[in-house]
């Protein structure tokens, strides 16, 4: 099989260009008489003039093309592989170009995919110059994903040459409705015919025949705009009886905005009856006016009432930060009310600074927390506090723990252990055995070292490590309000596994924490019926502990269930307990009345003599 | 680069001696290239293969930075990508430090180029100058990579992914971008190997993994026919998207052989939504034959499934034939026909829609063709919604019927109405929620979006409980924004019991959004018992979430009466 290589033809091919340039020498002396050479081929045969037509008359070599593709030496490398192709290309006739288009679809052809990929395309391309149905035809009958990007390359030359035909078969074709709509933008984008507008409608018009939603962008009808004022009534009038003309609004009211100032707004809220469209619009011309001039922006929504107020603040603020001077939006916030909104507003300026963008979650984001703070000294100082801990949390994944770590410490004294929680709470959810590590053995300061033990203990809690959290819940120094933490957990543990929980409950501290643990589990077994367990569980307790216990118990289980919890009442240990019990339902009873009156005669009996003298005093 | 000189100038050269006019001047500015794009690429390469090898850098600069160029765009932009390609094959990190300099309008371009060409000649290369680079430079790089090097183990690309600073997945979603799966020699292998690399990458739900293997399963049915089938029936069933490969190999099939396709499927139960797509591709070339052999499933719960799927796409592609001869859908299916019949007209005509939906015989069925198409009014045109249903006198049953998410699906566009309209729901029986008017339930919604007008239209909120819950929202609202002393002195109205009941509903919901915030406006609570309540609330949250500072901590501890420190046993 002949074989179709670059190298050996180098020697060939330096002789046949000398004796080219002397043929295009003679061209440059005789250009009229070359023409009517080609004039009169063409008249003679018929023929059109194009360029590899008239190869094969100036000088064929057309014998110098293998029958099959394989046979041709392709480099990889995009450079080397489009000189290859460019000097033959123009020689191949429609036979061969048939022929190797069809022979590139066999798998036995040795040559990599983004070279195949890339002859096949080349090879419809020039199909598709003089007969873009064959190569229609040969691309529907591919394969996805090379089909999409040879449909694209067959509508392109079609719509280069004969725009209606191309049009209408792209329409007609048996895909996928937004194919054709891509098919159609390609044709279009290739034709010089066409004005900006014939194309646009072009577009326009397919997309009602197929009831498409308008996906042209804000941007580009933006472009569109000319006379603002006017063509806001028109358009506004125009929505009356076709509602897609909304969708126009928006735009023709950033341009006015951006030619005549913040004071349009007014006109435009005034202009607009429809209470859901004037909020859109109001939003979305504010938040378009953010970009260029937040603090009017932020003004005009602070001080006017409108429909989507928060939302548009928030929005103001976003694009403040983003496009603008964040430090400047933040410290006019500390004008509003101290606030849930007020925290809020900060919150997403100071991620927006960051360049974290919730909104934009789907994008890939390069945040940069050091930015904060360097330039926390600049903010106000009651927003240090949550913003110093929402840079340190930031920091963690977007640098490092050590960082972070590193930058708790240079914060000021007061800043450190908000700073140090979020710092535990991110590095856990990323790293738990590190962060442990860190928080067991690295902090010199005790205080703070304790402290985080909570932070800690929960995140651990969270992922599944219940016996590890009891026992950091263990090294924290009973706090101010005398529940040690581990009395929590166990609670928490309960809900999960009760069986550890039990086996846990013994190492609990006494006191309050104790109590708190026992109630927890107790509570635990008499939400799965284990009612009996729970009554029992308190036997482990001092007895001066009963009171408290079985009052703890009977808490929510008399609410829940009072005739059940009547019947309990019974096993309760002592007749002072008893009465005890007793006594206290009855007085929360009043609060909320959920015995009947029978039942509150039954909880009557088990009064002794104080209690009832406490409750007729107490009435 | 002699070669490329040699092929360059044949090329100009034939091309010239076929086109003598334009000898006298530059190749490139001939206004014919504009149109033929064959002959743009071969002059434009030949021309570039030409230029020796300084040349090319300034020529590239040149035309990059100088906007008045005598030549087409589109030779203009061939051009740049030729020289581009050439500056790559001979210097590389040129190439791409001129693309990564480059303009916006040019920068993504260019670097896709150079990093095609680049990823051709050195690998190893590339990767050490990416992996250096932004996150969507590095994924640029790895997707011509990946084009490049398709005949690379799947697990190889993996790595140069994490290589390059990016997930592993990557390399996947690029992979299955570009292969033509019909080149991979043994897609059975290819198969198996992909499951377990989405096992190990733990992806059950990714389109990327599922799409390529679901291409990977048919091109292994193409050459196996039903043997690779059953094999992938068979596999274990912790074999990833083993499921969604059957199906797509079903699918497949039955755009050739749906009865085939519908009896093999028939017994196996698993794969009803497989068995459906089937009918539905069946439905589209034979609708007598899939009809009727729906209608003899024996199994009343597989006829039903199928029976709505004909209903669903016979009404989609006929909607007014259908709703004008429901009778030839099965009764229990009905309502699906209504339903995507009246989604289908009102893509095009929300009131011809409506008159379809409002024709209806049967009461049942007309009640849920309108509440399929308020549901699209409300989205297409929500201005007119309430003029289309309210302006019918007939509608009086239908509208009692539908009141409440009529209500709900006008709120936006029209609060002040939609007001009007819950108020005139009855209370009792009025819905499943509970004894509040509606009124009050809507009200949460308009004051977080307009206080002002919440503020207004509490005056005509009915009285009792829905009152209280009205004045709650609005309450819930001030706070929010900070207007804390209206808040507290909205309440001022209630009883004891229900002002107790406003303000602990109040803290709980300021716990929730703002508990530092809380605990510094603890004071604004009118009564030293609402402001225990709310300390000692907020005390036992902060036990859990540890939160509050020792100053706020103390403040609160100060404001506790007796009973309320009791309560500090509970957790919260």
């Amino acid at each position: 099989m002949l074989q179709f290589q670059v190298a050996p033809l180098k020697s060939a091919l330096y002789s046949l260009r000398n004796i080219l340039v002397v043929i295009a020498t003679l061209a440059v002396v005789k250009p009229f008489e070359e023409e009517s050479v080609v004039q009169s081929e063409s008249d003679s045969g018929g023929e059109n003039s194009s360029l590899s037509s008239q190869f094969k008359n100036v000088g064929s070599r057309e014998s110098a093309l293998p029958v099959r593709i394989e046979d041709l030496e392709i480099p990889d490398e995009p450079f080397a592989r489009n000189v290859a192709i460019a000097s033959w290309i123009l020689e191949l006739d429609e036979k061969k170009l048939s022929d190797w288009l069809s022979q590139s679809t066999e798998v036995t052809w040795e040559v990599s995919q983004s070279t195949r990929d890339r002859i096949q395309t080349l090879l419809v391309q020039h199909l598709a110059t003089n007969n873009p149905e064959q190569a229609l035809a040969f691309v529907l009958a591919c394969a996805d994903p090379i089909r999409k990007q040879l449909l694209n390359t067959v509508f392109s030359e079609w719509g280069t040459r004969d725009l209606s035909t191309a049009i209408l078969q792209a329409k007609s074709l048996d895909i996928g409705v937004y194919e054709r709509l891509v098919l159609l933008e390609t044709i279009v984008a290739v034709n010089d015919e066409l004005d900006e507008d014939e194309k646009r409608q072009t577009i326009d018009d397919f997309r009602e025949e197929e009831i498409l939603p308008d996906y042209t962008s804000d941007s580009e009808k933006r472009e569109r705009v000319e006379e603002p004022k006017k063509e806001w009534y028109r358009t506004l009038r125009l929505a009356q009886s076709q509602p897609n003309a909304y969708d126009n609004l928006v735009p023709i009211a950033q341009v006015w905005i951006d030619e005549a100032g913040v004071s349009v707004l007014d006109e435009i809220n005034d202009s607009v009856i429809n209470y859901g469209l004037r909020q859109q619009l109001l939003t979305q011309a504010l938040s378009w006016l953010a970009n260029s001039q937040p603090e009017q922006a932020f003004n005009y929504a602070l001080k006017h009432d409108f429909p989507g107020k928060n939302f548009t603040l928030n929005e103001i603020v976003r694009a403040w930060a983003k496009e603008g001077d964040a430090i400047e939006a933040l410290n006019m916030l500390h004008e509003l009310p101290n606030s849930q909104l007020r925290r809020e507003l900060v919150d997403q300026g100071t991620m927006v600074w960051m360049g974290i963008d919730r909104r934009l979650y789907y994008l890939p984001s390069e945040p940069e927390p050091m930015k904060l703070l360097d330039n926390l000294h600049l903010l106000p100082a009651s927003f240090h506090r949550e913003v110093s801990a929402r840079a340190i949390e930031s920091l963690v994944w977007a640098e490092s723990p050590a960082r972070a770590v590193e930058m708790v410490f240079q914060l000021n004294e007061n800043l450190q252990l908000n700073a140090a929680r979020a710092l535990v709470e991110e590095w856990a959810r990323r790293d738990l055995n590190a962060c442990v590590e860190w928080v067991l053995s690295s902090p010199d300061s005790k205080d703070l070292r304790n402290k985080l033990y909570h932070t800690l203990a929960w995140k651990l809690l969270d992922k599944g490590e219940r016996e590890f959290a009891f026992q950091v819940g263990l090294r924290q120094p009973i706090p101010y309000h005398g529940f040690g933490l581990e009395g929590d957990l166990v609670g928490d543990i309960a809900s999960d596994d009760l069986s550890l929980a039990l086996e846990l409950l013994p190492n609990v501290r006494e006191g309050r924490t104790q109590m708190n643990a026992y109630v927890s589990v107790a509570e635990e077994m008499f939400n799965r019926g284990k009612t009996e367990e729970a009554i029992d569980l308190g036997s482990d307790l001092e007895p001066k502990d009963h009171y408290h216990f079985y009052l703890r118990l009977s808490w929510t289980w008399a609410q829940s269930n009072p005739k059940e919890f009547l019947e309990a009442i019974e096993q309760f240990p002592g007749a002072t307990v008893r009465s005890y019990v007793a006594r206290q339902q009855i007085v929360w009873h009043h609060l909320n009345e959920y015995f009947t009156t029978n039942q509150l005669q039954t909880l009557d009996t088990y009064l002794n003599e104080d209690d009832r003298k406490f409750l007729e005093e107490n009435r | 680069m002699q070669q490329f000189g040699t092929y360059g100038l044949v090329a100009v050269a034939l091309w010239i001696l076929s086109n003598p006019g334009v000898l006298s001047a530059n190749p490139l500015s001939d206004k014919r290239l504009h149109e033929n794009s064959v002959e743009r690429f071969v002059v434009v390469y030949s021309y570039v293969a030409d230029l020796p090898s300084k040349a090319v850098e300034s020529r590239l600069e040149e035309l990059t930075k100088n906007t008045r160029q005598k030549m087409s765009s589109r030779v203009k932009d061939e051009l740049q990508i030729a020289l581009l390609q050439r500056l790559t094959n001979e210097k590389p990190n040129v190439a791409l430090e001129f693309a990564l300099d480059c303009d916006d309008e040019y920068r993504e371009k260019f670097v896709k180029t150079v990093f095609d060409s680049w990823s051709m000649m050195d690998l190893e290369a590339l990767i050490t100058h990416a992996k250096k680079l932004n996150w969507s430079d590095r994924n640029q790089a790895l997707e011509s990579i990946v084009r490049a090097n398709l005949e690379m183990p799947l697990d190889s690309l993996r790595d140069i992914s994490v290589r390059l600073n990016l997930d592993k997945r990557k390399a996947v979603e690029y992979y299955q971008l570009i292969v033509n799966v019909e080149l991979i020699e043994d897609p059975k292998t290819a198969w198996y190997e992909l499951a377990e690399m989405s096992k190990q990458d733990n992806v059950r739900l990714s389109d990327n993994y599922n799409g390529l293997l679901s291409r990977l399963a048919i091109q292994w049915f193409k050459e196996d026919g039903f043997v690779a089938l059953d094999e992938i029936h068979d596999a274990a069933e912790d074999v990833y998207h083993k499921d969604v490969s059957f199906s797509a190999i079903l699918e497949f099939f039955a755009q050739k052989a749906p009865r085939l396709a519908f009896e093999y499927l028939l017994d196996l139960t698993e794969y009803e939504y497989t068995l459906a797509e089937v009918v539905r591709i069946w439905f589209e070339q034979d609708r007598t034959a899939a009809i009727k052999a729906v209608e003899e499933i024996k199994s009343d719960e597989v006829r039903y499934e199928l029976q709505y799927v004909i209903a669903s796409i016979w009404a989609q592609r006929e909607p007014r034939y259908i709703l004008q001869n429901l009778d030839v859908i099965s009764e229990q299916v009905r309502y699906v026909a209504i339903r995507e019949g009246i989604a289908t007209i009102a893509q095009s005509s929300l009131r011809e829609a409506g008159d379809f939906a409002t024709q209806i015989e049967d009461s049942s069925l007309r009640t849920t063709a309108v509440r399929e198409l308020l549901v699209i009014w409300s989205r297409q045109a929500p201005h007119s919604l309430l003029d289309w249903i309210l302006n019918d006198s007939s509608n009086t049953h239908l509208i009692d019927e539908i009141r409440e998410q009529l209500v709900y699906l006008t709120l936006d566009s029209d609060p002040v109405r939609a007001f009007q309209l819950a108020r005139e729901q009855p209370i009792m029986n009025s819905s499943d929620t509970s004894d509040f008017g509606l009124e009050a339930q809507i009200l949460y919604d308009i004051s977080r979006n307009d206080l002002e007008l919440a503020r207004e239209l509490l005056a005509d909120v009915r009285g009792g409980i829905t009152k209280t819950l009205a004045m709650l929202h609005v309450g819930r609202a001030l706070r929010y924004q900070g207007d804390i002393q209206e808040a507290m002195d909205l309440a001022q109205d209630l009883t004891e019991n229900d002002r107790n009941w406003y303000f602990s509903f109040i803290t709980y919901d300021w716990i929730d959004g703002d508990p530092s915030g809380l605990a510094d406006e603890i004071s604004t609570f009118p009564t030293t018992e609402t402001r225990s309540t709310a300390a000692q609330l907020l005390l036992r949250w902060n036990r859990r979430y540890d939160k509050l500072t020792d100053q706020q901590i103390d403040t609160l501890q100060k404001h506790l009466n007796e009973d309320d420190r009791g309560r500090l046993h509970f957790p919260w």
